[in-house]
């Protein structure tokens, strides 16, 4: 999970934030603090689903429940077909 | 002849009231259907408990509503009832809330709203706990009752408004664009042969209805002319663009409107495998409106798609705004947008558009907006008001059949851009060969994935901030064909030396430019004082700014 979230918030940072100087932790609130757009998000749920294999359905995939690295893990054990291995 | 789109609606009921108006598609994938009947029956609920808070006919309805179908119930039964609705955006959870609920009551109170309709989410995200906000009642859609209410019966003419269109901005500087029920009439009756819609056509959607291309061209329009629309999700359709294809294909949807970053964000976001079979060759009609239009996301978006059976004569242009109710000028399959290259030095320089071929001339890729729909005239005009021959670059005067009745409660403002019958658009374009082409902006807006934010707003927030200097800062909106449409750049002057480039500013720039506008910047510097450069009267003028930032960061620093 770990070496995962590290995953996520290295996309984030190198593709989709407007701003490389800001360090994106796993708990920073990327999109509500203006560093990601919400046409970014696409790449986003793009990646995950590559990298991990893992779809995160429309009704959930929004802005608001994805705005900080631990809580795309929230969703991505939610609706990782095998759970809490990922 | 129906003179209100109250009479338009009510004659669509009694004449066919199981035709589908509106297929609202919801996140989870299901779809509810409401036809005329639904409409008038839901609407007139609506219009009888605005009622009990309203004084007068012409009373403001102000509705703030996620995609729902309440929210195309509420906005018809105001116009049932003969109040007057106005659409405004749903915050997003970026926004700082007490911000938003603080210009929000400005606002009621600026255009003297009776009635606020919302939502028991958005009332609770806002912290609205009491009954009214300001003197507006707060009436949430999904608490009301749904007992049977009769038609109402309001004596409305022609000449009385029917809904207000505000622009974008703050309180300040937003404008609520008044429209009479004859505008918006005569405009559609005008308007709707130019794109040869009938009985057969069905409109796609994914546009927010508090924007005049989502309102006008895909609510309103199809409501007059009495054809269905599919409407998405606009924040469903950001995160999932494939959702827009597929229920074109499934519903064999005809005609649809899009800003130019839309043909960019399609053609490049969405993968193969997720659009399988996918069948877009019911469409006859893809409007690119609301922004600057590039041939350049035409062609990207023709090569993406051509094998799903999108064909080159269905991408049509658009000139529209909200003070002309929409349309001004729209290409269509009788005549293709024109497309062609003009000589760069002598249209930046001489303001004229002078068309080159080949490539020995440096040039810019122009492509029009379509010959002038019937029932508009345009001017191009100079800085004295002066008309302008055809290819010269000016300022675009309109004078039409259904021009506004001007800015709610603000004549100041109505009079500087409507003077003797002719509606000056802060647009610059230039005509040539009956074809409209615009070319860029008098006024400052910027204008990014169709969305239009003031950079007066911008600017006095960044200067808000502790650290950065008070008024010498400035948002600039550069165009970005790789992406379709505009990139916001701020530049801001510091305070201290110390604070150049200082990552932890620059953070609270941007947290606080999302909380307030929700925008996001591209490119953020923080400068020393006196970078920017000012006019001889001592403003801090946008163009030799942005001249400025282009040689000293140049545009592929952009991250």
């Amino acid at each position: 999970m770990e070496n995962t979230g590290e995953k996520i918030a290295e996309f984030i940072q190198r593709e989709l934030s407007k701003d490389k100087q800001q360090n994106i932790g796993q708990e920073t609130l990327f999109i509500s603090s203006g560093l990601v757009d919400s046409f970014s998000l696409i790449r986003l749920l793009v990646f995950i689903e590559d990298e991990f294999g893992i779809v995160i359905p429309d009704e959930a995939a929004t802005a608001e429940a994805m705005d900080s690295v631990s809580l795309i893990l929230k969703l991505m054990t939610k609706f990782g077909e095998r759970g809490e291995d990922v | 002849m129906s003179e209100t789109l109250r009479d338009v609606l009510l004659d669509h009921y009694r004449r066919h009231p199981e035709r589908l108006f509106v297929r609202c598609l919801l996140t989870d994938g299901t779809a509810v259907s409401i036809s005329y009947a639904d409409l008038v029956s839901r609407g007139s609920q609506f219009a009888s408990e605005f009622r009990g808070y309203l004084a007068n006919n012409g009373d403001i309805v102000v509705i703030i509503l996620p995609h729902c179908p309440d929210l195309f119930c509420t906005f018809f039964g105001a116009v049932l009832g003969g109040q007057v609705p106005s659409i405004l955006s749903v915050p997003s959870f970026k926004l700082n809330s007490d911000h938003y609920r603080d210009e929000l009551q400005a606002l009621l109170k600026r255009i003297d709203a009776r009635v606020l309709v919302t939502d028991s989410a958005t009332a609770s995200f806002l912290g609205m706990v009491k009954p009214r906000l300001g003197k507006a009642w707060v009436l949430l859609a999904d608490k009301l009752p749904v007992s049977a209410a009769p038609i109402p019966d309001p004596s409305i003419g022609p000449g009385d408004l029917v809904l207000l269109q505000h622009s974008s901005g703050s309180t300040g500087l937003k404008k609520g664009v008044a429209l009479s029920n004859r505008a918006v009439i005569r405009q559609i009756r005008d308007y709707a042969p130019t794109l040869s819609l009938g009985t057969e056509d069905q409109i796609v959607s994914w546009l927010p209805l508090y924007h005049d291309m989502g309102l006008i061209a895909c609510t309103v329009l199809p409501a007059v002319v009495g054809i269905p629309v599919t409407a998405l999700s606009p924040l469903h359709w950001v995160t999932n663009p494939a959702s827009m294809l597929q229920a074109i294909s499934r519903y064999r949807s005809t005609a649809a409107w899009m800003p130019n970053f839309a043909y960019e964000f399609l053609a490049s976001r969405i993968r193969p495998s997720q659009l399988g079979d996918v069948r877009l060759d019911s469409m006859r009609a893809w409007i690119n409106c609301a922004e600057p239009t590039m041939a350049v996301s035409h062609r990207r978006f023709l090569d993406q798609y051509a094998k799903f059976g999108v064909r080159p004569e269905t991408l049509w242009t658009c000139y529209a705004m909200a003070e002309t109710v929409f349309a001004v000028s729209q290409s269509s399959d009788a005549v293709s947008p024109k497309v062609e290259r003009i000589d760069r030095e002598r249209f930046q320089m001489g303001n004229v558009a002078i068309p080159v071929d080949g490539e020995q001339i440096p040039s810019l890729e122009m492509m029009s907006a379509g010959p002038l729909i019937p029932g508009v005239e345009v001017k191009v005009v100079d800085k004295d008001l002066n008309p302008l021959n055809e290819r010269r670059v000016g300022e675009i005067a309109i004078r039409s059949a259904s021009l506004f009745s001007g800015y709610f409660l603000d004549p100041s403002s109505t009079a500087k851009v409507l003077r003797d019958e002719w509606f000056y658009s802060g647009d610059m374009g230039y005509l040539t060969d009956g074809h409209l082409f615009i070319t860029g902006r008098k006024k400052d807006l910027i204008i990014i994935a169709g969305k239009n934010y003031y950079p007066q707003d911008i600017e006095r927030i960044v200067c808000s901030i502790p650290g950065i200097y008070p008024g010498r800062s400035v948002a600039l909106g550069l165009d970005d064909p790789a992406i379709g449409t505009q990139r916001l750049i701020v530049l801001a002057e510091v305070r201290e030396k110390s604070l150049v480039d200082d990552p932890r500013l620059g953070a609270a720039v941007r947290k606080t430019l999302a909380g307030e506008l929700d925008c996001v910047i591209d490119d953020l510097r923080l400068l020393p004082h006196m970078w920017l450069l000012k006019t001889s009267s001592g403003k801090i003028a946008r163009a030799p700014n942005l001249k400025r930032y282009l040689e000293s960061f140049r545009p592929d620093t952009l991250q």
